[in-house]
């Protein structure tokens, strides 16, 4: 009879499982179809405006009655360009990027190899939690320390050494602005990214290193030739992680991005906006809006901005799967 | 085939003196003195845990850098001390070549595996090609692989990996090799492959390998050590080693279970 029980436990649990397995699907799902819903009037209205155009207006608030365009309803003279949004965030996520791929592989080198001792704990324990400090404190520090510093000492350094090249130079626009933006979140994605290329380093079996050295070569010989083809590929695999999370930061971005609206950046030194930054800035404004289309309008650029995310992280998991099983065939020995 | 030990005394390639090994407050191997006749081959048993490995790692320096872990002792190549002042630790390890109990073939081609030791060890770019299809026919792969050198060398069964690695080790031309036990993951039939080619080493490097195949061993070796809890509870000539009537050695040797 106890074994009749238990059979009859694992169907009902297993069932419970699998429908509980089931809820990151229906949440994805279930979301994507929200997006699409608040999307679809926005680009009704706008057509393909809506990447080009520079404007983003909620319309006129004050006026007597809302109008009617293209079979959508919303108050006079709005418009929902996301062009600025959509650079600011390409720039911003790039930038960030290209910056924290060399700090990572230095951190991850150094945490996951020539460092030795307790030292190498250390390291490799305050990367992580760099990952953990919320964005709000990175915003907060950004916005307090990072920006002056940037106004008063590195962008004026910067135009120095740099000045015959236009956007990286010129007048400062604005104390929070694009440069302050991809300090912050370069020191927000160097942890993900060097977490990568060491999950790939560590599973290196010592013994493939010892073959290394015991040929001869020094630490650094060993490392191009030996750790560094396996690191090589995690690389790649840790980026498009880190460009996923830079993609949707949102908090510390809103902080000392400057909240640019309806103007291209010109330089280094100029404010900007991102999708995920604007998302969340101009929320409160759009629900003023009785027609509800800012609302929708916000939804649309959350559409974007959760296609890109979902195809960059797509993207990442394949590259990072492959990596480690190159380093699983070095384990078997074929 | 029992060495003679009269006026015949054959050279002696590697001294270890009073050698021992500590990690922190921890002795790992105390006081291991032993000497490796030049081009002989030197077998080196113990059981599980006796720091057979980590006393291979004592000799070409491999404990180098690694945290808390003293070397004490000498480690006499000629009438240098390995461990002494001002020895290059590279030019060491150039000497004495070492393969690893797994195969550890590099992520590149099979010719590249061979070659790039080569280069870095200052190998005239016109010999190169020739020094890798002598590495390769001494360890017998170049039949096999002569037609597909620049595949990638993970594509080679265990047993050809682990004969890559044995011919990129002798190619820089080593006196001395250290093997940490080279065939146990292998299949019988490549053991017994590396096994002969082992032996067909004979007068031309010396070799020091570990092992916890008995009957290996015995066949292979004609000097022998047995470690027992960091300790060298005998050395000698092997068959002397294994007609011992020391207790300990003798219940290791003979009544031990082997795998």
């Amino acid at each position: 009879m106890k074994a009749v029980r238990a059979r009859w436990i694992d169907r009902t649990v297993g069932s419970g499982l699998g429908l509980l397995s089931l809820a990151p699907m229906v949440t994805v799902v279930g979301l994507a179809a929200y997006l699409v819903a608040s999307a679809t009037p926005v680009f009704r209205y706008m057509g393909w405006r809506f990447f080009t155009s520079l404007q983003w207006a909620i319309g006129n608030q004050y006026a007597n009655h809302a109008v009617v365009v293209h079979g959508v309803k919303v108050m006079p003279d709005a418009s929902f360009g996301a062009l600025v949004f959509i650079v600011g965030t390409a720039l911003t996520s790039f930038l960030a990027l290209i910056a924290a791929v060399p700090v990572a592989f230095f951190a991850a080198a150094g945490s996951g190899y020539f460092v030795k001792g307790r030292i190498r704990h250390l390291l490799a324990g305050l990367v992580e939690m760099m990952a953990g400090i919320p964005s709000v404190i990175y915003g907060l520090w950004g916005l307090v320390v990072v920006a002056p510093a940037v106004t008063n000492y590195i962008g004026p350094w910067l135009n120095r050494v740099l000045s015959p090249i236009a956007f990286l130079s010129g007048p400062l626009g604005s104390e929070t602005n694009l440069l302050v933006a991809v300090i912050v979140i370069t020191l927000m994605i160097v942890p993900i990214i060097a977490a990568t290329i060491r999950a790939v380093m560590e599973r290196i079996p010592r013994e493939m290193i010892e073959s290394g050295l015991a040929l001869g070569w020094t630490e650094g010989e060993t490392f191009w030739r030996v750790v560094w083809p396996y690191a090589r590929s995690a690389v790649v695999g840790g980026s498009i992680l880190g460009l996923g999370r830079a993609l949707g930061e949102t908090m510390a971005v809103l902080m000392v991005s400057g909240d640019a609206m309806n103007i291209l950046p010109q330089n280094l030194y100029s404010a900007i906006g991102t999708m995920a930054a604007t998302i969340a800035g101009q929320l409160d404004s759009a629900l003023t809006d009785p027609t509800h289309m800012a609302l929708h309008a916000l939804g649309a650029l959350g559409l974007v901005l959760f296609t890109i995310t979902v195809m960059v992280n797509l993207l990442a998991r394949a590259i990072v799967k492959r990596a480690s099983s190159g380093v699983s065939l070095a384990e078997e020995g074929s | 085939m029992v060495e003679v030990q009269t006026e015949n005394r054959p050279m002696t390639a590697l001294r270890l003196e009073h050698v021992s090994l500590t990690a922190g407050k921890h002795t790992i191997l105390d006081d291991i003195s032993m000497d490796l006749p030049d081009g002989r081959i030197t077998a080196l048993v113990g059981p599980s845990g006796s720091g057979k490995s980590s006393l291979l790692r004592i000799v070409n320096r491999l404990w180098d850098g690694v945290p808390r872990v003293r070397v004490h002792g000498s480690v006499w190549y000629g009438d240098t001390d390995l461990y002494g002042d001002r020895v290059d630790v590279s030019v060491v390890r150039s000497h004495i070549g070492m393969v690893f109990q797994r195969p550890t073939p590099f992520p590149k081609s099979i010719f590249q595996n061979i070659a790039l030791p080569l280069k870095v060890h200052g190998t005239a770019r016109s010999e190169i090609s020739d020094r890798v299809e002598a590495a390769l026919q001494t360890v017998g792969l170049w039949d096999e692989v002569s037609n597909r050198l620049h595949q990638p060398a993970l594509t080679l069964s265990g047993g050809q990996q682990q004969r890559l690695c044995i011919a990129r080790a002798l190619a820089v031309e080593p006196t001395v090799l250290l093997m940490d036990e080279p065939a146990s993951a292998l299949d019988p039939k490549s053991r017994r492959r590396i096994d002969e080619l082992i032996m067909s080493l004979k007068g031309t490097v010396t070799v020091l390998m570990v092992t916890h195949h008995l009957d290996e061993a015995r066949h292979i070796s004609e000097r022998l050590g047995v470690l027992v809890n960091g300790r060298l509870a005998a050395f000698g000539e092997t068959e002397a080693v294994f007609a011992s009537e020391n207790d300990v050695v003798a219940h290791y040797l003979h009544h031990h279970d082997e795998d």
